[in-house]
């Protein structure tokens, strides 16, 4: 039995670090593209109404309209043109709030595990009563109170996953810290401030790329929920959340409005979280050396 | 001994926990190095001697606490410097050449910039300036190549190279006492004698006394002018190197000698320390711990 089950995990183990690297980081850099040159890309305007255009399918069906890859949804807006400019969106919010967190769930997280004590007990409490918070009505509550706009969304989850930045920060921290190396940092009379940013912050780097990637995927996934219940940007501003959203109430005559946003959800998601794990394993040895 | 000594050591008592479940590490160890004496401190593990070399250094475990005694480096107790001026010695008066070369370089920033670092930090030396000792230290311990080392990563470099690259650090600042804790343990026998070699010589070119830590006495017979024996926190006996290893006066000197190849008998069968005598020791520092304690009671 106990043979039986190692053997799917040994599978997985085996396959070269690199492909999930390159697999992620190939998607990551197609929606990239698209929201870099989204102006540039995207065939019709995003908002531009035709009414006399409603529900075209997408151009595998017969009933296809030249001009509308995706089709159109109940406004006659072009759906390859808002998938497109809803990439600029998830991806802003993904870099913005994840390096929003990761910025003070790091400082955080580094001071607490080098210092210790009671910053460390104030930090750690501080984390462990934000973590009791349900982190999707939170963030709700947070963007209700502070006004919906993409910047409300970025701080929204960057107030809520600073916590995971600064409790693997923490540990990791405090693991370097027993290091040789910053003992021997001490004996040349390197002060504690320049130990931890010049010494320390250095070999936490590796495992701060895994967890920004991570981070990333995560954020991905908060904006379209808020978006999906319209707390993101305005409704006919393209957003990935927003188009399931619309899309859910013509879901019978058109279900390619819903589909086709959560499909790219799913592979930007999917491609940040396989990017981060592949680098988790790429750049572990260094980390461990 | 004539001259005064670079680091007096008095009466050095230190326990690691707290009340009653505090243990003794050192019991009233006391130990002079004169200006350019190699000195070795030798004991088995748990004696307490890499313990004194980190006192020496402050460097000592936040759980183990200074309990009396003095440790006087040119003139100033240590133990007692506040500690922005004892961060100012550290690497400019006092050196450490380390157990680990594997572990004790950073193991993500370049060799050059980690000798720069002591020569800017204590010297206000600028780039260019840090750049041209860094490679004059790299020369004078024996690297081959060292614009190349300069830019390398430590994980590019052996454990003998590290080793080289941390004497070199020690050095760097010209200190008037580095503490070597046990600084050839963790390599290869061939590059052992090397890097000793190398120990003894920039010893001998800089002139700086070095406290030994060590548990090989045949090391010790090598390069020391002195030597310290240790056991449970106690000194048992000290006196110069050649002394000790003809007629030593403590049975258990004798026996860590009996404990020890010696290349002038190759004959010689070694034996271990009896556990005998390791159990009448260990009964004399109980001893000592419960004089100290009643004396403590006494006075108080």
């Amino acid at each position: 039995m106990a043979e039986a089950a190692s053997v799917p995990g040994a599978a997985t183990r085996r396959l070269p670090v690199n492909l999930r690297v390159v697999l992620g980081g190939a998607v990551l850099a197609f929606f990239a593209l698209a929201a870099v040159f989204a102006p540039l890309l995207a065939p019709h305007d995003p908002v531009e109404q035709d009414l006399m255009l409603q529900y075209v399918p997408p151009a595998w069906s017969d009933k296809a309209e030249p001009g509308y890859l995706f089709g159109t949804d109940n406004l006659g807006r072009d759906i390859l043109s808002r998938l497109i400019h809803g990439a600029r969106v998830a991806l802003f919010v993904a870099v913005a709030a994840a390096a929003a967190a990761g910025l003070l769930g790091t400082v955080l997280g580094l001071l607490a595990g080098y210092l210790g004590g009671w910053v460390d007990i104030v930090i750690s409490r501080l984390v462990e009563i934000w973590m009791a918070f349900p982190a999707v009505l939170l963030s709700i509550v947070l963007v209700a109170v502070m006004g919906t706009g993409l910047h409300s969304v970025v701080i929204a989850i960057a107030v809520i996953d600073w916590t995971r930045f600064c409790r693997v920060v923490r540990a990791e921290t405090m693991a370097q810290r027993q290091q040789d190396y910053v003992a021997s940092a001490v004996t040349i009379g390197l002060g504690r401030m320049r130990i931890l940013w010049r010494e320390i912050l250095p070999n936490v780097l590796p495992l701060l790329i895994v967890l920004f990637t991570l981070e990333m995927g995560i954020a991905v996934i908060v904006e379209a929920i808020l978006s999906y219940v319209n707390l993101s940007l305005a409704s006919d501003f393209p957003t990935w959340g927003g188009m399931i959203s619309d899309g859910r109430k013509y879901v019978n005559q058109a279900p390619w409005l819903m589909i086709l946003p959560i499909l790219c959800v799913i592979a930007l998601v999917l491609a940040l979280n396989a990017l981060g794990d592949g680098l988790k394993d790429a750049l572990d040895p260094v980390m461990r050396r | 001994m004539t001259a005064a000594p670079i680091l007096s050591v008095r009466d050095l008592h230190l326990a690691i926990g707290e009340g009653g479940r505090r243990t003794p590490i050192l019991r009233g160890v006391s130990l002079d190095i004169a200006p350019g004496e190699v000195h070795g401190l030798v004991g088995e593990s748990g004696a307490g001697k890499t313990m004194i070399g980190k006192a020496v250094l402050g460097i000592q475990p936040s759980r183990a606490r200074i309990a009396g005694g003095s440790v006087t480096f040119d003139g100033r107790d240590i133990t007692r410097l506040p500690e922005r001026e004892r961060r100012r010695l550290m690497g400019r008066g006092l050196g450490l050449i380390p157990q680990d070369p594997m572990t004790s370089l950073n193991p993500a920033a370049r060799i050059g910039g980690q000798i720069a670092d002591v020569l800017r930090l204590h010297l206000d030396m600028d780039r260019a300036a840090a750049r041209e000792r860094t490679l004059e230290l790299l020369n004078d311990v024996r690297i081959r190549a060292p614009e190349r080392v300069l830019r390398q990563y430590p994980h590019e470099l052996s454990g003998g190279m590290r080793q080289r690259v941390l004497i070199a650090i020690a050095f760097a600042c010209r200190p008037k006492l580095i503490v070597a804790d046990e600084p050839t343990t963790a390599l290869d026998v061939t590059v052992q004698r090397q890097v000793l070699a190398l120990i003894k010589e920039m010893q001998a070119q800089e002139g700086a006394s070095i406290l030994f830590v060590t548990h090989d006495l045949g090391v010790v017979a090598k390069i020391c002018d002195r030597v310290t024996v240790l056991h449970a926190g106690r000194v048992l006996e000290a006196g110069e190197t050649s002394r000790i290893v003809e007629t030593p006066e403590h049975d258990y000197t004798r026996a860590l000698m009996a404990a020890t190849p010696r290349h002038d008998r190759p004959g010689d069968v070694l034996r271990p320390v009896p556990e005998a005598l390791t159990a009448r020791l260990n009964a004399e520092a109980l001893a000592y711990d419960a004089a100290r304690a009643s004396g403590a009671r006494a006075d108080g």
